[in-house]
């Protein structure tokens, strides 16, 4: 019974639309409020030509519209020496469902990355683009961009249900297909009303894009039917996974939906809850958490339970504080009982007990792989920090762009950064492989040390505001010099999980990392270990502060040791715990223990 | 003027005299006059007090002759040079006795030319041949049909420019050689002085006033400690002049020098702070600072090269003695090649081609352009000493910069912002002396040679109620700069209005972050950029001007002043044109009323142009 919970649970329901009376909320609360379903002064913000920056307070509605304001760090002090203000420039985060976009959409984000960015395309760990460097005065002719391509940015960022992933590889299941539906209509369902995006970069004009579907057309006054007014108290984060592959790391996530199969077909998933790995350094209340499994939902009833799901926390998330406003807090806080009896009442009917399932990895295999029996084949390219550029000698960019010209199939992106070239014809194999290996391509994508081709990394310095330290740009030097030490103990081919962030916000979920990296000052990273290998247990912490000599320091005889007393099949996560050099983290309220 | 009749006149005064001396005023100026010359007798005399009340005093006797008649001293400025000469030349005459009026020409009524007996001319020649704006109405009017002759009038012209220029002293010859066809005669020849024209202003100064104190009779000496005369309406006190000049510049130290436009710019523009600690040295928003350059090394090597003159000769510069190499990099224009520099040298070396230059104004001028010293050594090529190089070539000048900075807002500072001029032409890396030897040259902490010019009209409001509107173009931004620093410690209820031009947003927005400051603290009223590169349409500052033509309007109505400074080609023409599509639009005037008003605003000295 909801009345039961405690008084300040309360408070934090949808219908507090006088936020105004309520000065313990946070700032950003405020602002929701006072924005008009997301428009803010993000008009006059874009008209103002004398800063390249928008008003403080749009800085947070933007994120809902799917971009962030970022400053160059590099050239930071420099121009402020110039006079010059900080080289403000937006990071638009393209939503793409699963993952999936047909070549037309590739050629166009490459196109707009020419044109208005910074001729990089990053593919995010949440499986969306990112385009990086878009000037403010650019950014609308950048969405009307990828609107034509039906792309969107709409609740790339903010909070709100961001980007739903989906597992990338199509040749693991037959299922596969009909799980991508589930993720394209959880997607759509919890795509925000608000006509502020058609209205602000769009030219007003209900023009089709995948974030408009015939029913909103009808609505004239902006209405949120799920959010309210106010939408989430925080980000939110839904994933789908077809076992044996955790390629998007379900238990990092709101909501984890492991597909369940009978006989070829999908029949449902297994729910996992309250999973997020954000926390702040120096606040052990703050914490990475892995979702909890509550049971399976049949297919037909999957958007209606994950609505109940958002809706609660809608309710009840903390919004006083955003570093305690995420799912996993809430839960913590009224305990998973009370939290699954509300869900319960809200949704109706019980849940039925979990399904048994298996994961193996949370890692994707690359290179050729035959597809379902029609003679098309699957090829996935490991792309290093997952940016998609080019450089003498590495000409990736150019080549996918040149790829992009005949392939038929899909371009799937992954979970880890990664692309999967899916469904090539027959006749095109020769050629795909031909123009990877003239481009470069080839070798740097697929030659590689299994430990190179399952790290992850975070964009971090210079354009993210949060970074204490390198991530992207620094890893690829640090995975040169631990492939010495791997190729010298014979385990080039051992796939260990090493992921690196340049702070403790998790993007590129570094505590399920079986090596984790996260960034405390520049050149200083937090290392941790002891991750499985399928994102089902984190990470703990085993050296604080450490350099790069440090962490070749301390990672050589780990691995040394791995290599001639491993068990068969043993991960390297694992065999860390067996030996004793870190505890277990069974659960995030653990975590710092 | 008839109760004269009948009167005894002193010695050496008829009515013809009288008649002449008086015969233009009103009632109300002879009665100050009266007043006014028995103060000075009395002056003269220790006799009377000078307190006297003129009016009581009125049918005093005039006390001495005056065989010469006033002099009329003319002067069109644009910075203040040319009407510093003439007060420099009042004071002269007044000093030898003669009575003198000096006149600014904008303020001058035609209709009393044909009444002129002595008119010493001193104008300058902007740029192109141009006169300067409070010079154009006289000037237009000389060259109507509405001139009238002049057979009485005996004068002379003191020309200032610049011989850089192709059209040198241009303003200063059409004066000189209009008045002579209109039948008046010439006291003495035209002088033409180039930037450094002090030496010979004094000259001329000297040597037309020994013609008129010989040829006419002597004053009493009586008047001879007497100040200047001059017309009510004429020129007020200047600030004292400071002490630095070209030949004793102030060395000021480095204290900053920082490249304004951000990675990427297709521009290259400095900001230095200069130190005036134990200088005394003055200016006001609005000034210019010279800087006096050194030339690059690989220029003076091409020079010496295209000379095939050896580094270690040495050479005269009057009484200095010094090594050919350190005279043509201190002391040598090498950058930049002018008509009279191409005029000694083709004396000497003989070339028809070189002769034919000469002759024809409208093939000089493109060879001029982008040439420098070393390129007309390498084209023409002629036997010559290190000596006869030195004596060729003109002397460096220096290059004056819009100062940026307030005195009020920087106590003993002095800001420049330098656009450094690169280029590539005729085969060779070019570069311009000044704004190199400042941005490359230079260091912090290094020691520059300065000294102020100071510019008369391009000055801030008197009252600072009255709004300004500022438009400037890349370094043309400077003078703003200043100018809203000033404003602001002042505590000016005047608004500033700012429209600022460049390529680039990101990386060209000069002084961005101050004027966000600015604008913030509502200190600037309005921002207005126009960034011409950021989209496919280029867009200028004057489109800016022309899509807030209302409030510019309404600005103007109030009583704006309106400043421009940049380019003058590029920039000055257009604002112009803008400014009176403005008027027209908002004035629902015709084009001619339009541009009417807006030639009205520049007389009115609201309208004020800082343009290079």
């Amino acid at each position: 019974m909801r009345r039961s919970h405690p008084q300040y649970l309360l408070r934090h329901n949808l219908n507090m639309a006088d936020t105004s009376s309520n000065p313990k909320l946070s700032e950003v609360e405020h602002i929701k409020t006072a924005s008009n379903f997301l428009r803010g002064t993000i008009a006059e913000s874009l008209e103002n030509p004398i800063t390249g920056a928008v008003a403080g307070d749009d800085t947070q509605l933007i994120k809902f519209h799917g971009f962030y304001q970022q400053t160059d760090r590099d050239l930071e002090s420099e121009r402020k020496r110039q006079k010059l203000e900080p080289l403000y420039s937006f990071m638009l985060r393209v939503r793409v469902p699963g993952g999936v976009v047909n070549a037309e959409q590739w050629l166009r984000m490459d196109e707009l990355t020419v044109r208005y960015g910074n001729d990089t395309l990053k593919l995010t760990t949440r499986q969306s683009f990112q385009i990086h460097g878009v000037l403010k005065r650019d950014l609308q002719r950048t969405i009307q961009g990828f609107n034509e391509v039906l792309l969107d940015s709409i609740a790339g960022c903010g909070d709100v249900n961001r980007n739903v992933m989906c597992s990338a590889n199509p040749h693991e299941s037959g299922v596969h297909k009909q799980v991508h539906e589930v993720a394209a209509a959880l997607s759509q369902h919890f795509t925000p009303r608000t006509t502020a995006y058609w209205d602000l970069w769009l030219n007003g004009q209900q023009a089709y894009s995948s974030a408009l579907t015939t029913e909103r057309q009808e609505e004239h006054t902006d209405h949120e039917p799920i959010y309210g007014s106010t939408y989430l108290p925080r980000k939110f984060k839904i994933a789908l996974a077809v076992p044996p592959q955790n390629d998007t790391d379900i238990f990092a996530n709101d909501i984890g939906l492991i597909a369940v199969e009978e006989n070829g077909k999908l029949i449902g998933f297994n729910v996992a809850i309250g999973g997020g790995l954000g926390m702040t350094f120096g606040m052990p209340e703050t914490y990475p958490r892995l979702a909890d499994l509550i049971g399976f939902v049949p297919v037909e009833d999957t958007v209606d339970l994950c609505e109940k799901i958002v809706t609660i926390q809608r309710d009840w998330g903390n919004r006083e504080n955003r570093k305690f406003s995420r799912l996993k807090y809430t839960i913590d806080r009224v305990g998973l009982d009370t939290f699954l009896t509300e869900l319960r009442q809200r949704f109706g009917r019980d849940l039925t007990p979990a399904r048994p399932y298996r994961f193996e990895t949370s890692g994707d295999s690359f290179g050729w792989s035959a597809g379902d029996g029609t003679g098309k084949s699957h090829l996935t390219l490991f792309i290093e920090g997952g940016r998609v550029h080019d450089q003498p000698g590495f000409e990736l960019k150019t080549a996918l762009r040149e790829i992009a010209e005949f392939h038929t199939g899909e371009f799937r992106l992954t979970g880890n950064q990664n692309l999967v070239l899916a469904n090539i014809e027959k006749g095109h194999q020769a050629r795909i492989q031909e123009i990877l290996e003239n481009r470069g391509v080839w070798t740097r994508t697929q030659e590689q040390t299994a430990l190179r081709l399952h790290s992850l990394a975070c964009t971090a310095l210079n354009t993210c505001s949060l970074a204490f330290a390198e991530a992207e740009r620094y890893l690829p030097h640090l995975l040169d010099r631990l492939d010495k030490v791997i190729q010298a103990n014979g385990l080039s081919d051992a796939g260990i999980l090493i992921r690196m962030t340049g702070c403790p916000n998790g993007c590129a979920r570094p505590y399920l990392g079986e090596i984790g990296l996260i960034g405390r000052s520049p050149g200083r990273y937090n290392l941790y270990l002891g991750a499985d290998h399928a994102g089902e247990r984190m990470n703990k912490l085993y050296k604080e502060m450490v350099d790069e000599e440090a962490i070749i320091r301390e990672l050589t005889p780990l691995l040394e040791a791995y290599a001639q007393q491993r068990q068969p099949a043993e991960r390297f996560g694992d065999f860390v715990i067996r030996q004793g050099h870190v505890k277990a983290t069974t659960h995030g309220l653990n975590f710092h223990a | 003027m008839t109760s004269l009749q009948g009167t005894t006149l002193p010695a050496g005064l008829d009515d013809a005299t009288l008649q002449q001396l008086s015969g233009n005023l009103t009632e109300q100026q002879l009665l100050w006059i009266s007043g006014y010359f028995y103060g000075r007798y009395a002056a003269g005399n220790g006799t009377a007090s000078p307190q006297t009340a003129p009016a009581s005093t009125a049918a005093a006797p005039a006390p001495a002759t005056a065989p010469v008649p006033t002099i009329t001293v003319l002067f069109g400025s644009q910075t203040g040079n040319s009407k510093k000469v003439a007060k420099q030349l009042a004071d002269a005459a007044t000093g030898r006795g003669l009575k003198v009026e000096v006149k600014d020409m904008n303020d001058y009524a035609t209709r009393n030319l044909a009444q002129e007996k002595l008119m010493l001319v001193v104008v300058s020649t902007q740029g192109e041949g141009d006169p300067p704006v409070s010079a154009e109405e006289l000037h237009q009017f000389l060259f109507s049909k509405r001139a009238p002759k002049l057979p009485e009038l005996r004068y002379s012209v003191l020309a200032l420019g610049d011989k850089s220029y192709v059209e040198f002293c241009k303003i200063g010859r059409d004066f000189d050689e209009r008045l002579a066809e209109l039948g008046a005669q010439r006291i003495s020849d035209r002088v033409d002085c180039d930037v450094d024209f002090e030496a010979a202003a004094e000259e001329w100064i000297e040597a037309v006033l020994e013609k008129i104190t010989s040829e006419f009779a002597p004053a009493p000496a009586a008047s001879a400690a007497a100040p200047a005369a001059s017309a009510p309406a004429a020129v007020k006190a200047e600030p004292a002049p400071t002490a630095y000049s070209r030949k004793h510049p102030w060395e000021a130290r480095v204290l900053e020098s920082i490249q304004l436009n951000g990675r990427g710019s297709s521009k290259e523009t400095y900001h230095l702070e200069l130190d005036l600690v134990g200088s005394g040295l003055h200016y006001e928003p609005g000034d210019a600072l010279a800087v006096v350059p050194v030339n690059e090394d690989p220029l003076v090597e091409e020079v010496l090269k295209a000379a095939r003159l050896p580094e270690g000769e040495s050479v005269n510069l009057g009484t200095e003695r010094l090594p050919l190499s350190a005279a043509l990099a201190n002391r040598r224009e090498l950058s930049v090649l002018t008509r009279d520099v191409v005029e000694r040298y083709a004396a000497l070396a003989p070339h028809a081609q070189l002769q034919e230059l000469l002759t024809d104004t409208k093939q000089l001028q493109p060879y001029l352009y982008g040439r420098d010293i070393a390129d007309l050594l390498t084209d023409f090529p002629a036997e010559l000493s290190a000596q006869t190089l030195v004596e060729t070539l003109r002397p460096l000048p220096s290059r004056a910069y819009s100062i940026a900075s307030s005195l009020l807002a920087h106590p003993d500072e002095v800001h420049l912002t330098v656009g450094a001029v690169r280029y590539e032409a005729f085969g060779r890396r070019k570069q311009g002396a000044c704004s190199t030897f400042l941005a490359d040259r230079i260091a912090v902490d290094d020691v520059v040679k300065v000294f102020v010019e100071h510019n008369e009209y391009f000055k801030l409001p008197q009252n600072t109620d009255t709004d300004i509107i500022m438009v400037g173009a890349g370094t043309g931004v400077a003078p703003f700069r200043a100018f809203v620093e000033e404003r602001v410690e002042l505590g000016a209820a005047g608004r500033n209005w700012l429209l600022f031009g460049n390529p680039n947003f990101t990386t060209d927005f000069l002084y961005q972050t101050e004027w966000q400051q600015y604008l913030k603290q509502g200190k600037l009223s309005n921002l207005h950029v126009a960034f011409s590169r950021d989209q496919a349409e280029k867009i200028y500052v004057q489109n800016r001007l022309l899509e807030n033509s209302k409030e510019v309007y309404g600005w103007l109505e109030n009583g704006a002043h309106f400043y421009v400074c940049g380019d003058k080609v590029r920039l000055g023409a257009a604002i112009q044109t803008a400014l009176t599509e403005v008027v027209q639009r908002e004035g629902g005037l015709g084009a001619d009323a339009a541009a009417d008003y807006v030639r009205n605003l520049k007389k009115q000295r609201r309208y004020l142009e800082d343009v290079y």
